[in-house]
């Protein structure tokens, strides 16, 4: 229990910054179409190796709290960063789908 | 059960200059072994090297006679208080108390003036009352050792005096390596007393091997 209280108050340190991404690659989809997707997939990517770098610079320190406690850097980041691209990716898949659908209705 | 913690042949070395060289410390249930050393002699590297977060190439980590190499992974065995604040400041007390399965009532007697601050950030405390709070959650909570890196550091001396007699009994249930320029309290407390000089580690005998070490200038 503690173990997951403690990924869920990592994973808010980068949660919200990760969904304003997402939602500006939705943004550039709906209006630039779904030829952007390669660009805004490394994007992802790249924006996502970036949050890591910084926060894991930031929380040097706060790893011995949850080491203290068991819990490992990798632990901390893979359940975090997973969600995010998953997030990410479903959101993408959904939203071609709808634009797909639309296109084929008119 | 008694437990024994063995450090030797501890090498550490960065570039061609060498910090440390076949160090050798012990420690067991039931003890404090103070480590006292001038400012960059290698007292927290070594406390690193034994928790496993700074790798060497050279160490000897036994528990029991059992070989340990990452000790950090396994709090059960060894916690760890490093010098600096590790503690997320948006944390509340209640929290902290609650992952390190911790009794606030406990800790509230033995610093009354904490009782107030439970449901408070641990931000909004001084920098002294977080080392308050950083130090128990090390000492207190269930392990069989721990290290103490400058446990004094930003504390007045009437926590410090609580904070020595807590270190006192919790020293029944654990083993106990502290380091930290106070010496008189790193003194009073310790079983063992260690003086790292020149990358070589001494087992003192007496507050005057202190000054022969070139640690303090005079003995009061």
């Amino acid at each position: 229990m503690s173990t997951i209280r403690a990924i869920l108050s990592f994973y808010s340190s980068f949660a919200f910054l990760g969904f304003l991404l997402t939602a500006a690659c939705l943004g550039i989809i709906i209006t630039n179409g779904i030829v952007m997707f390669t660009i805004l997939f490394w994007f992802k990517i790249g924006t996502m190796w970036l949050i890591y770098y910084f926060i894991d610079s930031y929380k040097r320190k706060e790893y011995y709290y949850y080491d203290n406690l068991g819990i490992s850097k990798r632990i901390l980041w893979i359940p975090g960063l997973a969600f995010d691209f998953t997030v990410f990716m479903v959101s993408m898949v959904v939203l071609m789908l709808k634009m797909n659908g639309a296109q084929a209705g008119s | 059960m008694v437990h024994k913690l063995e450090v030797d042949s501890i090498i550490l070395e960065f570039g061609s200059h060498r910090v440390l060289q076949d160090v050798y410390v012990t420690n067991e249930t039931g003890k404090i072994t103070g480590i006292l050393g001038r400012n960059g002699c290698g007292k927290s590297c070594l406390m690193n090297i034994i928790y496993g977060v700074l790798p060497t190439n050279d160490k000897s980590i036994r528990i029991d006679g059992q070989a340990i190499f990452d000790g950090f992974r396994n709090p059960e065995i060894f916690r760890y208080l490093p010098q600096f604040s590790y503690m997320p400041k948006d944390f509340r007390i209640r929290r902290i108390f609650v992952d390190f399965r911790l009794d606030f009532a406990q800790f509230a007697a033995y610093f009354p003036g904490f009782e107030k601050y439970y449901t408070m950030k641990l931000g909004k405390l001084s920098g002294g009352e977080r080392r308050i709070i950083e130090v128990y959650a090390i000492l207190a909570s269930k392990t069989k050792f721990c290290m103490l890196d400058e446990p004094f550091s930003h504390i007045m001396p009437l926590h410090a005096e609580t904070l020595k007699s807590i270190l006192t009994h919790e020293k029944k249930n654990k083993g106990i390596i502290i380091t930290d320029h106070m010496h008189r309290y790193i003194t009073d407390i310790s079983d063992h007393l260690y003086v790292i000089t020149n990358g070589k580690i001494y087992l003192t005998k007496g507050i005057e091997d202190l000054k022969t070490l070139g640690y303090i200038s005079y003995i009061e």
